[in-house]
């Protein structure tokens, strides 16, 4: 059984090479046959995998030692569920969870375009084959999820406490899906730049794989965020590790992209920029994994050095090479044949809004791998600490929260100052009222005064949007309601994304709120005990220790009252796991709209006194909120339109034909 | 002034800022890293200078109380157990600290009595990752 797995793997391997082979023949002879032969070794590579996942898979949950991976990654008395998880608990694992992906990605790519795209698609195939083929060279030869234990054990290593959290089940898949998805945008932008049809094709025809990975990628973030608040115990969501840096930075490039392709659409300017930035991105998603895997930066989060570090950068070398190649060789093409008409148009504030999203993600980029880059140059590792990012990410958000709420206010190519004056009245007056209610409410910092101020501005500008819509659409709708949503379902796209924009206002709230006004307290208390924090008073009414499944635990239990009203009970705990000799601190959280309590239970004495840390968090839960109505918004914004896009297909496919006389004489197996 | 020459200017503001920003931000938050070993050098030498030093919680040495959370123990090199520091603290160390535990201990070093008075302690964390299977 095992050993299928490790034929899956090798097996397919080989037919990835081999579907690179043939999609190069294909090219070359210009002879749809090939292709068709490399699509069936794409669908033979996806199943071989889906096997060897599979057995992986098995090993896992029936605890099968004879494995490496299995015997590193669980233990007896692990539930199936966190055994499976185990899949991407580890390098391997993980990296043949990527591959899986991507081939299957891929194959539903191929099946996407059988009648489309017939130019690029053998330049997407070569190009996702190529992807593929790194990472199944990395997993056959180098940590391979298959390799023998060699000796019997009675029991696992275990799966360490921290990963214990059903968090353990949907972020890291969730992630990958996000990194993963990134790379068919990536192939077509390849493809369009190898054969020279840098318009606006391969953006639409990816469009809806953008907006996937991009969705993916901010619930894995988000859900990161989430686990490492409620697991790790020391009070925040964000720490400014690498490894998180690591997954921010292809979310800032990729965002910058889902913006700037607008423009290209509207005006077909701005192709360079475009097919460089969805290149970065997706060279940023693979630094990720990269990052995430190897340990090259020193970190918390780093472990034993690897030797996958040289073959990963001999991959990023290769790729920014020949990306650079097929740039810098094809920039007649890339020339933009328009002209921007105006400074004071909503092109522009496209403009800036990606300047400062790509400005962010490079800061961050230095922040990052400042460390070896000081150690490669002086011979010093230096490490670089959060206040660097906070310093240079507070006012870039603000300013990105103010283009936000500019944008919809300016009219595309040119707005007159009549106009820009009229639509800025309403919201300018808004943020006029908010920034002096919040003075008065005692607020005097400045970066939340202006953030709390702007987001208002801007949640204005997106109402007045709607309003709009909805009062144009009343001439055709019985009423507000069903004009409200044949606005939303005939504009997905525009304000699917302004939906996205109301999530990240919240978002922002909640973010301003708990970075700029936290408090925490700590006290060693005795049975009795108040800790007073702002309005709480905690009282400590005892330590209990009992045995769980897997761990022993101490818990206290503290009770709780705001403004002298009783709000229950909270059991902050610690859990000692005897298999890992690790202690788990369990915080207790209260939550509502206004603020987060967050307990930790510290050290406990003997005679049953214990440290207590709390911490008041404001407005932390609005940031969840947020993400809820963001994923929301995006999903509006692609889902597919039916009967249009039969009505492009059409008009696309009177396009194709003239073009596909010219390029293959496909068989009648592709039709 | 041409939309070309506004453009222009537009970017090198926001590119001076950025510039800025990032000089500003690396002050203040840049920390020399080392091993206990390397103390001597003339890096990790600098008064009064937050730096991070990397080691072994020496197996043994852990001294704590917990009324007061004060706790201190001996920081051993990673390669060479013969340097040692000693590294005093208070608050509530990380869930996986032990002995003989790899961590860093990020404060501010008295070279005359070789004491760090640590202000945080970094236990390099398994989250996401594999245990160190070497042991």
């Amino acid at each position: 059984m095992i050993e299928l797995g490790q034929i899956g793997l090798m097996l397919s391997f080989v037919l990835s090479l081999y579907a690179l082979f043939v999609s190069l023949i294909g090219i070359k002879n210009r002879s749809g046959q090939f292709l068709v032969s490399s699509h069936r070794a794409f669908d033979s590579s996806f199943l071989l995998l889906s096997i060897s996942v599979f057995v992986l898979g098995q090993a896992l949950v029936t605890k099968n030692y004879e494995l490496r991976y299995v015997a590193d990654h669980v233990s007896n008395n692990l539930p199936a569920f966190y055994a499976f998880s185990a899949l991407w608990a580890g390098q391997a694992g993980s990296l043949l969870f990527w591959a899986w992906l991507l081939a299957l990605f891929t194959i539903i790519v191929i099946r996407q375009n059988r009648n489309k795209n017939l130019e690029l698609m053998p330049y997407v195939n070569a190009t996702l084959a190529g992807i593929l083929i790194f990472f199944l060279f990395l997993l056959v030869f180098f940590t391979n999820p298959f390799e023998k234990l060699g000796f019997a054990i009675a029991n696992g290593q275990g799966l360490n406490p921290l990963l214990q959290n059903p968090g353990m089940i949907f972020h890291p898949p969730t992630l990958y899906l996000g990194y993963v998805g990134f790379s068919i945008p990536f192939a077509f932008a390849i493809a369009a730049l190898i054969t020279r049809k840098v318009d606006s094709d391969w953006i639409t025809s990816t469009r809806r794989w953008t907006l996937f990975s991009w969705l993916l990628l901010t619930i894995g973030i988000i859900l990161g965020a989430k686990w490492a608040y409620v697991e790790l115990g020391w009070g925040g969501y964000w720490g400014w590790d690498p490894v998180e840096n690591a997954s921010f930075m292809p979310w800032l490039t990729g965002t910058a992209f889902l913006h700037s392709v607008m423009i290209q659409e509207r005006k077909s300017m701005l192709k360079i920029w475009n097919v460089s930035l969805i290149i970065i991105t997706f060279l940023l998603t693979i630094l990720g994994t990269f990052i995430t895997r190897s340990g090259i930066i020193s970190s918390v989060h780093s472990f034993g050095e690897s030797n996958l570090g040289y073959i990963f950068m001999l991959f990023l070398s290769t790729s920014i090479l020949f990306s650079l190649y097929l740039i810098l060789t094809r920039q007649e093409e890339l020339r933009s044949r328009n002209k921007l008409d105006s400074f004071l148009s909503r092109e522009s504030t496209f403009l800036f809004n990606n300047l400062i999203l790509i400005g962010a993600a490079f800061a961050i980029l230095w922040g990052t791998l400042f460390p070896i880059i000081s150690e490669a140059v002086r011979g010093i590792k230096i490490t670089v600490g959060p206040p660097f990012f906070n310093t240079i990410t507070v006012p870039i958000g603000i300013a990105l929260i103010l283009l936000t709420g500019v944008c919809p206010l300016i009219s595309w190519r040119k707005a007159s100052i009549n106009n820009f004056l009229r639509n800025f009245v309403i919201p300018v007056s808004v943020f006029a009222v908010a920034l002096i209610f919040l003075f008065v409410m005692g607020i005097r910092s400045i970066y939340p005064l202006m953030s709390f101020a702007l987001i208002a501005f801007v949640l204005t500008t997106v109402f007045m949007e709607f309003y709009r819509g909805v009062r144009a659409r009343m001439h055709y709708d019985a009423n507000v309601f069903i004009a409200f949503k044949n606005l939303l379902f005939k504009f997905r796209r525009r304000y699917g994304g302004f939906i996205v924009h109301i999530g990240i206002m919240l978002m922002f709230i909640g973010i301003t709120g708990s970075s700029a006004f936290g408090t925490e307290k700590e006290q060693s208390m005795k049975k009795g005990d108040v800790l007073k924090i702002k309005n709480y008073e905690l009282t400590f009414m005892g330590v209990d220790q009992f045995k769980t499944a897997n761990a022993e635990a101490i818990s206290a239990t503290i009770k709780v009252k705001r403004d002298g009203e009783d709000l229950g009970l909270l059991h902050p705990s610690k859990h000692y796991h005897e298999l890992q000799k690790q202690t788990m601190t369990e915080v207790a959280i209260l939550s509502d709209y206004k603020e987060d309590l967050y307990l930790i239970l510290g050290s406990v004495t003997e005679d049953g006194a214990a440290f207590i840390k709390a911490h008041i968090n404001p407005l932390v839960a609005w940031i969840w909120w947020g993400s809820y109505v963001l994923i929301l918004g995006t999903i509006i914004a692609m889902w597919p339109y039916r009967k249009r896009s039969k009505e492009s297909q059409m008009l696309q496919g009177t396009e194709k034909q003239s073009q596909q006389s010219l390029t293959y004489q496909t068989d009648k197996e592709t039709v | 002034m041409g939309i070309r020459k506004k453009y222009i200017v537009g970017f090198i503001v926001i590119l001076i800022t950025f510039g800025f920003l990032v000089y500003r931000g690396m002050d203040g938050a840049m920390m020399v890293y080392v091993n206990v070993s390397e103390l001597d050098t003339q890096d990790a030498n600098k008064e009064n200078e937050t730096l991070q030093v990397a080691g072994i919680v020496e197996p043994g040495s852990i001294e704590s109380n917990s009324s007061t959370r004060q706790i201190s123990f001996m920081l051993q090199d990673l390669n060479k157990p013969d340097y040692t520091l000693k590294v005093n603290y208070n608050g509530i160390v990380p869930d996986n600290f032990k002995p003989g535990i790899q961590v860093v201990v990020q404060g501010v070093l008295d070279q005359k009595n070789k004491v760090i008075k640590a202000e945080q302690i970094l236990v390099k964390c398994p989250s996401k990752y594999q245990e160190d299977t070497k042991s």
